[in-house]
């Protein structure tokens, strides 16, 4: 059931202005949108984008309380932070708030803990699948082809699905979104805020910068990687699968633009070669039997 | 000299291991989150707090986390979310938890965690100081325990030291593996009566709070490192005045522990010669002091309870009254010498202090150092 738009817009505006994030930047998007559909939340952020673009001490362009912490230790501290706002009685949203190199790589451990305790967090891994942060290099996320300042030639492995690794640990809640579908994820976002125990919403989030795209066609990409079935939308309920009424016309492949239309966007895929194209788009398929299973 | 305790309530006496008196501590301050990992010789620490819990005999969440690297992650989240909180581990898992100590004591998280102090690489379970001597430059107040009961009165008063709102910084109380964790002893316990008047209730001094949102340890330039720093250097020097009064404090109410950040024991004003070591170290100095009497040496046993703050100006009235001085060190800043030796060392020059210092490191692994020992090191410089 999606919120109406006057909602979003009348939430309390959680990223302000003098921000450093770059023109286009899918973070700032996903940011502002999931944030916005929680009550009282406590954002715990370790190394990423959003360590950076918050602007310099003293001054902060979040509106929320933020807990900057180290890499690997995001979901710790959110799970610090949520027993002891139980024990003091108050009633808060902990979040974590991820890139992909602290979710699929680094942070796994932290996570996968805080996930089996089923601690009270809501995760979000906002994903551009590198390290944009540092200047590009590949992470787990990075999918088959794409150039990064370590993978020049372009990653020859393919993405991880941290989704079906999280869904091993049976949490209450997983479920991914684009930030090409703002409602999708405002609503996924406040449905998860509304629930109890550990929480993981994916966020597909551009990244003009890194991908050397056009800034203006951000929410296009958004768009883009959810109809050529590049990023399905889904959630992940009591170990059962549903696509998202957003989605769910890609799960029919016919219903799907070709993966090209998509990857000739992006300069990180101007280097793949035919056979890589076609290696990655069977990436995909194996990714979707794999979701289509746990429907 | 210790006086007389004020406190009318009835204290009881139990044989404790380190462990247990870190254990028996924890429950007396009331920790309200205790997120924690398992390691040798610490084990002990985290099994009991479990089980006292399990009983009903302390209210507390207990998070047995999946690292340590977690268990401090937690720990500064728990805290900065704004209640007391407690952890507790030793070497590899120190190590382990490396980034997240320096986290935590850089920008001033007021945790409380005893280190069962054991050797690092390769495996060894035994005592020695290197753990917790790699991490004096972590922004942490360090003690260093002699005995059980100073194991326990220590971590009362780490709470205490670590939440004065002119300190607001984390304490790490060092007890030897083994030789304290895993020996029991005879230990005072307080009422719970008691140790509520000297510890009140946690009052958060910053806080993650949606009604007044801000940032903790947010992107800093180097203007901003800088009054950081300084501040954390000004933390450190509050410190050295709260220390001695929370010392105070606890010596009156409950008849245990000094006002002093070194312990002296012996007559230094006639001593021949000092001996300074930290922990079990400087407990078994004090009875090589019979035997060295006996061959006609008098010696003083000079042994610092806390390394950070360094307690520069007690430790120099001290030097200045004796002629000799021998500094047993249990780790070693490899490429230099002992931790204590420099540090004393650059002590005396700074004060210009005439004494003929003398330094050996003993005990690494677990090494067993006996007053026999220390007292043969202390003929040889005679």
């Amino acid at each position: 059931m999606s919120v109406k738009i006057k909602e979003i817009m009348d939430r309390p505006e959680v990223l302000l202005r003098g921000n450093f994030a770059c023109a286009g930047c899918g973070l700032s998007v996903a940011y502002r949108t999931a944030i916005s559909a929680l009550d009282r939340p406590i954002v715990v952020i370790p190394a990423c984008c959003a360590s950076v673009i918050q602007s310099l001490h003293p001054r902060v362009t979040y509106n929320v309380p933020t807990l900057n912490i180290a890499f690997a230790a995001h979901a710790a501290a959110a799970s610090g932070i949520s027993r002891a706002k139980k024990r003091r009685g108050e009633k808060v949203t902990t979040v974590v708030w991820s890139g992909d190199g602290g979710t699929y790589d680094i942070g796994v451990a932290t996570w996968s803990g805080a996930a089996e305790r089923n601690e009270d967090i809501v995760h979000f891994c906002y994903d551009n699948g590198f390290y944009s942060n540092t200047g590009a290099q590949r992470s787990g996320a990075t999918p088959r082809g794409a150039v990064t300042t370590t993978t020049p030639i372009g990653k020859r492995e393919k993405r991880k699905s941290v989704t079906r690794i999280m869904a091993a640990h049976d949490v209450p809640y997983i479920a991914t979104a684009s930030i090409g579908y703002p409602r999708d994820l405002y609503t996924k976002a406040k449905k998860a805020g509304n629930m109890e125990g550990y929480r993981f919403i994916l966020i597909d989030a551009p990244c003009p910068t890194g991908w050397n795209s056009d800034p203006a066609i951000t929410p296009e990409l958004g768009k883009l990687s959810v109809q050529t079935g590049y990023f399905p939308l889904y959630e992940i309920e009591n170990g059962k699968l549903t696509f998202s009424r957003r989605g769910v016309k890609y799960r029919d492949p016919k219903n799907r633009k070709p993966v090209e239309e998509y990857l000739e966007k992006q300069g990180r895929f101007k280097r793949m070669t035919p056979q890589q194209v076609e290696e990655l788009k069977k990436d995909l398929e194996f990714e979707w039997n794999m979701l289509l299973r746990m429907e | 000299m210790v006086q007389a305790a004020k406190t009318t309530r009835k204290s009881t006496t139990e044989l404790l291991t380190g462990n247990a008196a870190v254990a028996t501590a924890a429950k007396l301050a009331r920790p309200q989150v205790i997120p924690a990992y398992p390691i040798t010789p610490q084990t002990l620490i985290v099994e009991t707090i479990s089980g006292m819990i399990a009983r009903g005999e302390f209210d507390c969440d207990f998070v047995n986390v999946e690292s340590e690297h977690s268990a401090m992650g937690a720990a500064i989240g728990a805290s900065l979310g704004g209640v007391r909180t407690f952890t507790a581990t030793s070497a590899h898992g120190l190590l382990y938890m490396g980034e997240l100590v320096w986290w935590a004591g850089v920008t001033r998280v007021p945790i409380v965690m005893p280190v069962v102090n054991r050797s690092l690489n390769p495996w060894n379970i035994w005592p020695d100081h290197q753990d917790s001597m790699t991490f004096r430059d972590a922004g942490w107040i360090q003690f260093y325990a002699k005995n059980n009961q100073e194991v326990l009165d220590l971590t009362l008063c780490a709470f205490k030291i670590a939440e004065h709102h002119k300190v607001w910084m984390p304490v790490m109380v060092c007890l030897d593996g083994f030789i304290l964790s895993h020996t029991s002893a005879q230990v005072q316990i307080p009422a719970q009566e008691d140790v509520d008047e000297f510890l009140p209730p946690f009052k958060p001094l910053a806080m993650l709070d949606p009604d007044d949102p801000f940032a903790h340890g947010s992107l800093t330039d180097s203007e901003g490192i800088w009054e950081l720093r300084m501040s954390l250097i000004d933390g450190f020097n509050n410190a050295r005045v709260i220390i001695p009064k929370v010392f105070q404090e606890y010596s009156e109410k409950f008849g245990r522990l000094s006002k002093d950040m070194i312990e002296i024991v012996g007559d230094i004003n006639n001593a021949m010669v000092g001996i300074i070591a930290i922990g079990t170290l400087g407990e078994e100095a004090e009875q090589s002091l019979e035997v060295l009497k006996q061959k006609n040496i008098n010696a003083v046993v000079i042994r610092p309870r806390v390394i950070r703050p360094f307690p520069k100006k007690e430790l120099i009235a001290a030097l200045k009254k004796i002629p000799k001085v021998l500094v047993i060190d249990r780790s070693v800043s490899f490429g230099n010498a002992g931790q204590l030796a420099i540090e004393i060392q650059a002590e005396l020059y700074v004060n210009k202090v005439e004494i003929e210092f003398h330094q050996i490191i003993r005990g690494l692994g677990g090494k067993d150092v006996t007053y026999m020992d220390i007292a043969s090191e202390v003929e040889k410089i005679m």
